[in-house]
């Protein structure tokens, strides 16, 4: 006993210590220790969460770029597609476009021909009648002279007969 | 100056004796509960530096309780991290200038310093051990239930009980272990310090801070020690024996 006096062990200081550490240990929990484990957990969730987040976020661009290259693929096809629709349509107008030119030519062509054709025959016609006319003033005026009179009727006659049917024809 | 193996007595509150190190004690409760309250009213998600290290501390400690204690983290962890905190403040806040040096004479012409590191007085070490093993036999008795807690003593078999009775003694020697070695070595490192400083007047200026960084290892140390060793007890003694696989 005498070297725990030396050391200055006091009972009731003993026990007020140990009050005094419980009281700490009590405040060091409520203040200290739940607060910060509390705020811990909470960061660790929502770090979580984040990454979960940030995971899924990655998923959906992966699947946003997939579906974006499908789309561009597919609207590719449609384009080359197009394309080659109006190229062929543009062919086919162009011909069907060349061919009606053809034929319209053709058909002026032809209509000029037979304008042509139609105008020859007139003026031959016409050069015929004159022919005819200029023989028959001839033959009038030449006529007289080489034959009688009943001749140059008869002959005359004939010749208006001839001439008449040559015109008719 | 003489250096006592026991506090010197400063005054008396009814019928209480206030020591200088009950009066370093109170101190340093103060500080930490104040720092405590001070951090919880301003946490934020998003820490600043007082509050990271803080986190820092406090996680750090828990990822230590938690490795050892496994699924007893829960209770183990506010009794094992207030005696490393306050273990380890309390020294630390006895190597401050002041500390040992500022008193008054007594009529013999003692000089009585007001303020003494915490754990250079064995009244506290000692209650200190006396609840690490208190609250270690508790939780014992609440996770085992008595009947398995009273079989780690006490058996039918000659042999479990000569090895019952030798764990019964060697809970006192933890007793006696805990308090003594944390009293030794702060009262050492004190005793040191100012042996140091009193060699002449220069010497205790320089001569002391390679002790001081010393004794701010040894301050650390004794604090992990006496917190792991309490860990460590109330691990093994909320352990029954088919859990342990002995």
């Amino acid at each position: 006993m005498e070297k725990f006096s030396q050391f200055g062990i006091e009972p009731v200081l003993l026990a007020a210590q140990i009050i005094n550490f419980i009281i700490l240990i009590y405040l060091l929990k409520r203040f200290l220790y739940k607060p910060i484990l509390d705020l811990l957990k909470k960061r660790e969730e929502k770090i979580k969460q984040g990454l979960s987040a940030a995971a899924a976020g990655e998923e959906l661009l992966e699947k946003t770029k997939e579906e974006e290259k499908k789309i561009l693929s597919i609207a590719a096809e449609e384009a080359s597609l197009l394309l080659a629709q109006s190229r062929q349509r543009g062919t086919k107008l162009e011909e069907e476009i060349t061919s009606t030119a053809k034929e319209k030519s053709q058909q002026l062509i032809q209509e000029a021909q037979s304008q042509l054709e139609e105008e020859r025959r007139l003026m031959e016609k016409a050069l015929e009648k004159q022919t005819a006319h200029a023989a028959i003033g001839i033959l009038e005026k030449l006529l007289p002279k080489i034959l009688s009179r009943e001749d140059h009727l008869h002959i005359l006659e004939n010749s208006e007969k001839l001439l008449k049917r040559v015109l008719t024809a | 100056m003489e250096i006592s193996f026991a506090a010197e007595k400063i005054g008396e509150i009814g019928g209480v004796p206030i020591t200088n190190s009950f009066i370093t004690s109170i101190f340093a409760s103060l500080l930490l509960v104040s720092f405590s309250f001070f951090i919880s009213r301003r946490l934020n998600m998003i820490p600043g530096k007082v509050q990271n290290v803080t986190e820092n501390i406090v996680e750090t400690l828990y990822m230590l309780n938690t490795q050892i204690a496994g699924k007893r983290t829960a209770f183990i962890f506010p009794w094992f991290a207030t005696f490393f905190l306050s273990i380890v403040f309390a020294n630390w806040l006895g190597l401050l200038p002041g500390f040992g040096t500022v008193g008054f004479f007594q009529k013999e012409g003692h000089f009585v310093p007001l303020l003494r590191p915490v754990n250079s007085d064995l009244n506290i070490t000692l209650s200190l051990a006396l609840i690490s093993i208190a609250v270690t036999h508790f939780f014992s008795i609440k996770v085992m239930g008595i009947k398995e807690y009273l079989g780690r003593f006490f058996s039918l078999n000659p042999i479990n009980l000569f090895v019952g009775i030798l764990e019964l003694v060697s809970e006192f020697t933890k007793v006696a272990s805990l308090s003594f070695r944390l009293f030794g070595n702060i009262f050492a490192g004190e005793a040191l310090l100012v042996t140091v400083s009193k060699i002449s007047a220069f010497s205790a200026f320089i001569i002391p801070i390679p002790f001081m960084m010393l004794e701010l290892v040894v301050g650390l140390v004794q604090g992990l020690v006496f917190a792991m060793l309490t860990l460590v007890f109330m691990v093994i003694l909320t352990t029954s024996h088919k859990e342990g696989g002995g």
